[in-house]
């Protein structure tokens, strides 16, 4: 199916100016890179190789020195385009004086929206985030995950076909870290493209279709995320209630067949899992 | 590495002609040559309308200080004019006449379009610094006494002429330096003078008339005007007919010997109290 | 495509405007709420004790020097008050939201950025004019009763009742000169016109103090223009240098004089409505100017 990237870099380059100097650190370098409709895209990298610069050059925050940036086939230099886009930057601040509530209605009227219909839109998003029992209370009270999840409500105001969420998970909890992923997953089952960046790689790994690899300013690597660390010519078995007798007859069958067995060993639960596991009953008890 | 960083640079070049800082300076730069005339125009009106302070000289600055003259500059004269003048008023209760004068003078430099420092600045030189030599100068001789008296009338005078030139409008400035004429200085012609010339501002009360009169009277050589202009008060009707008027048309009419039979007056016995003690009723008649 | 149709479809927001009031009133009642939260309106007690202090004086001057005085310390610290805030609030604004990222959620919305600055910008004047009104306010209601109780203390001294009249409106006019309303106008305007230039110097200062002592320096050349303009334009002896040091500073800096009267009213000048409404209309320019070069530079600033 040939159709428009819901996101599309053409040869993107960007250098900032150093103060004062003739030099310039070069940002990203001719970087080229589609996200299709509805796939949820992570991109990875170290910390400066340009991810953020790519998310601003995408929501027309930066002019890019040379080459272009498209939503859904605008160019994202024109304001109009931003009626697709929603964004989460990185530890977003939020006025702490203003309730979720309030903070949510100060957006939506930038997008436009007044009366009945803003109203049922904040009621709408603070129930899509679950943060229907606090719309009420001031920021200042609100936790780290509370405050991502009030500014991914944030990005959703305007109802964006293409969600860009700069390390939406950095610095939350486990339980909050795990709603914000259940919220992706969502956004994904309501049709919605996703780009997101994120030092978690697990989490990369559990929520994305694709992965792309930056640094220093390039994409080094990029394709769907079974295609690149799917081991395709391994396989895994685990065996519940085995004896040592049964492991050593696959062993051998393995062996006889030409293959060769590479570990065995007692697999664990995730931590997190585990984590969860532990305190989910107490923090529910608590909200209760 | 070379060859980079020189095509940056030329595209720098490039960008600094289509970013926002040549249009910006472009705006502010245009702006300053559209408004040069209207600002001119609109200063020459202020000037017309007596919205234009004194210029702030020189010599002011070596007077006020560094600080206050910033200030003033700034555009706040008129609030450093008034700490100078509670700085002023405290020098007063101290007696310190000569600092007082050094800081009113200051005010009146700041703010010369304000009637009442002229006029308190006079006030304080001619009556409270003057009456306060002859009371604690302990001057030894009476000449010296006479001397400094005089001095602080002469600054007096000064304020008050230098005020009258800077708000030719405003009658209250004529009314003080009548009293000081009159009161202080022996001078009844020029009080008179200085009375006539405020009775003639706009919301002058109407005793400027009749002080002006007075004075007359009073200076040598113009009895026979001074009799005319009490006479056209005396029958502009009744609220001129005031006690002092009275008595001064009655002495007049005997100075001058003026035939029964035009006399406004019947002569009365000079017994009659309230011909004769007109003060006691009528306390501003007495200029 | 199949996947976003519905969506599309669902959509209630209205559709892109380049220019949208709505859009503007909100961040500029959102800036407002913002200043009013970093506690600025503690000065209008700073003012409230300096209107209080002054008037304890009071008693101890005649009538003419109680209302010069009143006129002059209140006129000078709403004009000073208003000065401090119009460039104290408006030079935090921009850095404040680049450095918490507000910026970014707002700017990453389909807003144009003129209706943020317009906005931003709008939210300040909303902040003057609510200040000044209140200090305006507090400073009448000071006046009017002292007035009232100078009147009072007349009636006691003078039996003559045409004297009392005469004396009474001696005092009235001396309370209430016939300026007082357009000195207090043209302080606002000028205000204004200082958080225009203040927010210009922030869409390029790389700090915050930079534009804090920039606007002042403003401010106080500003004050003083006049003179450099009367010099190139009128006096004939000038050296080469001279002259283009003269008109450097003419062109550039605004004639802030323009709107200073307060020295003259307290004094009892009128002002004709006319020319306050063409200084009205000379500030309105610059506000304009001093906005264009703010959305010219912020138009291509890097975020």
């Amino acid at each position: 199916m040939d159709e428009t990237p819901a996101i599309s870099l053409k040869n993107v380059t960007k250098r900032f100016p150093i103060p004062f100097r003739r030099k310039a650190v070069l940002a990203v370098d001719n970087l080229s890179l589609d996200v299709p409709v509805g796939q949820v895209y992570g991109l990875l990298g170290p910390n400066g190789s340009g991810k953020s610069t790519t998310f601003k050059v995408a929501l027309g925050l930066v002019t890019p020195d040379s080459g272009d940036a498209f939503l859904f086939g605008k160019p994202s230099r024109d304001v109009a385009s931003r009626e697709e886009v929603g964004f989460l930057p990185e530890n977003p601040y939020f006025h702490k004086f203003l309730t979720g509530a309030e903070t949510l209605r100060f957006f939506c009227r930038l997008c436009g929206l007044s009366g009945a219909k803003l109203t049922s839109r904040v009621k709408d998003l603070l129930h899509l985030v679950g943060l229907d029992y606090a719309a009420d209370r001031r920021l200042s009270g609100y936790s780290k995950g509370m405050l991502q999840r009030i500014g991914l409500a944030q990005a959703l105001v305007q109802e964006p076909r293409i969600v860009i969420l700069d390390e939406p998970t950095a610095g939350v909890d486990p339980a909050g870290s795990r709603e914000i992923k259940n919220l992706i997953f969502q956004l994904k089952e309501d049709g919605k493209t996703v780009l997101l960046c994120s030092h978690l790689l697990t989490q990369v790994q559990e929520v994305c279709d694709r992965i792309g690899i930056m640094a220093a300013g390039r994409l080094v690597e990029e394709g769907a995320l079974d295609d690149l660390i799917g081991l395709r010519d391994q396989i895994e078995i685990r065996v519940s209630g085995g004896q040592t007798e049964l492991l050593q007859k696959i062993e051998a069958l393995v062996t006889a067949e030409g293959g060769k067995v590479l570990s065995i060993g007692r697999p664990r639960t995730t931590l997190e899992d585990h984590f969860l596991e532990v305190t989910g009953a107490l923090s529910e008890r608590r909200s209760n | 590495m070379s060859a980079s960083t020189q095509s940056c640079a030329v595209k720098s070049r490039r960008r600094w002609l289509s970013d926002g800082r040549v249009l910006a300076g472009a705006l502010i730069v245009i702006f300053g040559l559209v408004r040069l005339p209207i600002e001119k125009n609109i200063e020459g009106q202020f000037r017309e309308f007596g919205l234009r302070p004194a210029t702030l000289t020189l010599e002011l600055r070596e007077r006020l200080g560094q600080s206050a003259f910033i200030a003033a500059l700034g555009g706040y004269r008129a609030l450093v004019a008034s700490f100078l003048w509670i700085t002023a008023h405290v020098a007063w209760e101290n007696t310190e006449w000569g600092r007082m004068n050094h800081l009113m003078q200051n005010v009146v430099a700041l703010q010369p379009r304000a009637w009442i420092y002229w006029d308190r600045a006079a006030w304080h030189m001619g009556w409270n610094a003057s009456v306060w030599v002859r009371q604690h100068g302990n001057f030894p001789r009476e000449a010296l006494t006479l001397r400094a008296e005089r001095a602080y009338y002469e600054l007096a005078l000064d304020y008050l002429h230098r005020g009258v030139r800077n708000i030719p409008e405003q009658w209250e400035l004529f009314m003080t330096l009548g009293h000081l004429l009159a009161d202080k200085m022996n001078d009844p012609c020029g009080s008179s003078k200085a009375y006539r010339e405020g009775s003639q501002r706009v919301g002058a009360p109407g005793y400027l008339r009749r002080f002006a009169a007075y004075k007359l009277a009073e200076c040598p050589g113009h009895e026979q005007e001074a009799y005319k202009e009490l006479r056209a008060l005396y029958l502009e009707g009744k609220e001129q007919r005031l006690p002092t008027l009275i008595t001064k048309l009655r002495e007049l009419e005997n100075l001058l010997a003026i035939p029964a039979s035009q006399r406004l007056i019947s002569p009365s016995p000079p017994s009659s109290p309230e011909n004769l003690n007109p003060q006691k009723s009528e306390n501003t008649e007495t200029p | 495509m199949t996947a976003s149709e519905p969506f599309n479809q669902a959509k209630d927001v209205t559709p892109h405007k380049r220019f949208s009031s709505g859009r503007i009133l909100a961040i500029a009642s959102n800036t407002l709420t913002e200043l009013t939260r970093t506690k600025v309106f503690y000065f209008l007690f700073i003012f409230g004790l300096v209107l209080l202090g002054s008037s304890m004086l009071s008693n101890n001057f005649s009538f003419g020097e109680e209302f010069q005085m009143l006129k002059d310390v209140a006129l000078g610290a709403i004009g000073i008050f208003s000065t401090l805030l119009a460039i104290l609030s408006t030079a935090m604004l921009l850095p404040r939201d680049i450095e918490d990222r507000t910026l970014y959620t707002i700017l990453a919305k389909p807003v144009p950025r003129h209706d943020y600055i317009l906005g931003k910008l709008l939210g300040v004047f909303y902040l003057l004019f609510i200040s000044i009104a209140v200090m305006s306010v507090l400073f009448i209601i000071l006046l009017a009763h002292r007035e009232g109780i100078r009147i009072g203390q007349a009636a006691l001294m003078y039996e003559n009742p045409d004297d009392l009249v005469a004396a009474q409106n001696q005092i009235r006019a001396a309370a209430f000169t016939p300026g007082l309303w357009a000195g207090l106008f043209l302080i606002l305007l000028r205000a204004c016109i200082l958080a225009a230039v203040t927010l210009l110097l922030s869409s390029f200062a790389t700090s915050n103090l930079f534009t804090i002592v920039m606007a002042f320096t403003v401010y106080l050349i500003g004050h003083i223009q006049s003179i450099a303009r009367q010099y190139w334009l009128e006096s004939g002896d000038l050296n080469a240098f001279q002259k283009v040091f003269l008109s450097i500073t003419a062109i550039i800096f605004p004639d802030l004089q323009m709107f200073n009267i307060v020295d003259e009213v307290v004094v009892g000048r009128a002002v004709p409505w006319f020319l306050v409404i063409k200084v009205f209309g000379l500030g309105t320019m610059y506000i304009l100017i001093y906005l264009g070069a703010t959305l010219a530079l912020f138009r291509s600033k890097e975020l």
